[in-house]
């Protein structure tokens, strides 16, 4: 089967239904005709608007791992935790495969996960591929299933009203930022899908040969 | 790569598969795997089905039953206070929370850290059964439990992050610290393993195996 006969097809990840790609609806998802799966949610086709996410992203999650995310003040004693500081506390308590644990969930998998986003999609903004674009592609979409951001914060919420009985707890400027990198990846999610990240990368391929105008329905299977 | 033609012919006429055509898990392009086995577009390799999906299902789901013991039974977190020292396991936190008036959170860590990796457990089991002996339901139904599996399994994580902030925030030397316990790596080990199990669970085999049946009934 050629190129061209596969272009408008896609395939269930789910039950591997062979189907046309309809147009993708703008709220909710393209589903699976028979399996009901999710396949395709609509993204824009401007990458201003996730590279301007996922640059924000990148400093509110630099700050979340600068500041504090908690605080407990007990009489004159304050100790703040980042979550870094926790990776390190649990390694001086002989949990290091725990720290691990919380180090990747918690801090390198969301940067990489952001850091990477960027690699790929800067470089497409400004008009060419970055150097290791596939390669960087696929480690991307096999960390993303380890970001845990959201998790972490309900997490915190546990926690402060945990310690709310016996001393003073509170939210650190770490917890909004990690937050907002919540909210921002949340809103990254449909630029996070593999197709979606092609579909820019074949635009700008296409619009740099010259040899096509970018229509830019950006219209593709999540993986 | 001629093994791919015949294997088709095993999958149902209305697969992919049957075609040997598959979607590339990384980035959705349709890629032949007669011609090709590694997607063109983005490089990943491509299989009509994920190799070894049931064996390794099975390898890491029952890694995580038997981490499943520990992780309940010892302690999550020990907190010493003035000279005592004090062992809570996860369903101690639990009723802990619950005692001291906070229910709603109980009841959250307790869907986080008990229901949802015991209810990750037993679907992976049935979805596993399903494909393996007889479904033990519709497809659609299979193919909903299959989603939710994927959706919630990272929220058991919250325990470990409660443990992770408690033994950085309570130090407080003589008179009161919190330190995290063996059960903790048990249990962030078993969300891991029920994480790696429903990733290799190839939810293909249950339309596959479906479809046989009621070939073979017909
Ligand atoms: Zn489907
Ligand atoms: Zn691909």
């Amino acid at each position: 089967m050629s190129q061209d006969s596969n272009a408008n097809m896609i395939v269930c990840h789910e039950c591997d239904l062979l189907q046309h790609a309809d147009a993708v609806p703008r709220r909710g998802s393209l589903r699976c005709a028979r399996c009901d799966a999710p396949l395709l949610r609509w993204a824009s086709d401007k990458l201003d608007v996730p590279v301007a996410l996922a640059v924000t992203a990148a400093v509110s999650f630099l700050i979340a791992n600068i500041f504090p995310v908690m605080t407990l003040e007990f009489q004159a004693l304050r100790m703040d935790a980042t979550m870094v500081a926790a990776v390190w506390q649990l390694h001086a308590q002989g949990e290091t495969l725990v720290g691990v644990l919380v180090l990747v969930t918690s801090v390198l998998a969301p940067a990489a996960l952001i850091a990477g986003l960027l690699w790929l999609l800067l470089p497409l903004r400004l008009g060419f591929r970055a150097p290791g674009f596939a390669p960087l592609f696929r480690a991307l979409m096999a960390i993303s299933s380890w970001v845990m951001v959201e998790v972490l914060m309900l997490g915190v919420v546990v926690a402060l009203v945990k310690l709310g009985h016996m001393a003073s707890a509170s939210a650190g400027i770490g917890l909004w930022a990690f937050g907002a990198t919540m909210l921002l990846l949340t809103l990254l999610s449909s630029s996070l899908q593999g197709s979606v990240i092609w579909a820019y990368h074949e635009a700008v391929m296409r619009g740099r040969d010259g040899q096509a105008d970018v229509d830019g329905k950006v219209v593709e299977v999540t993986s | 790569m001629n093994a791919a033609g015949d294997l088709t012919q095993s999958f149902p006429p209305e697969s992919a598969a049957s075609r040997g055509l598959t979607g590339c898990h990384a980035c959705g392009q349709v890629v032949s795997v007669v011609e090709h086995d590694h997607c063109p577009r983005c490089g990943s390799a491509v299989h009509l089905r994920k190799p070894l999906s049931l064996t390794r299902c099975w390898a890491f789901l029952i890694a995580a039953l038997i981490l499943y013991v520990p992780a309940n039974l010892l302690p999550i977190m020990e907190t010493t206070s003035l000279g005592a020292t004090q062992s809570n396991t996860i369903m101690s936190g639990i009723i802990l929370l619950w005692n001291t008036g906070s229910w709603d959170l109980a009841v959250i860590v307790f869907v986080a850290s008990m229901v949802v990796p015991l209810g990750k457990l037993l679907a992976l089991v049935v979805l596993l059964i399903s494909v393996q002996r007889k479904p033990l339901g519709a497809a659609p139904q299979l193919s909903r439990l299959y989603r939710l599996v994927e959706l919630v399994g990272k929220w058991s994580m919250l325990d470990v992050y409660v443990v992770a902030l408690l033994a950085t925030l309570v130090r407080f030397d003589a008179f009161m610290s919190v330190h995290a316990g063996h059960g903790a790596l048990a249990f962030g080990a078993v969300v891991v393993l029920t994480m790696l199990a429903a990733q290799s669970f190839d939810p293909r085999l249950m339309w596959d195996a479906l479809q046989r049946r009621a070939q073979g009934r017909a």
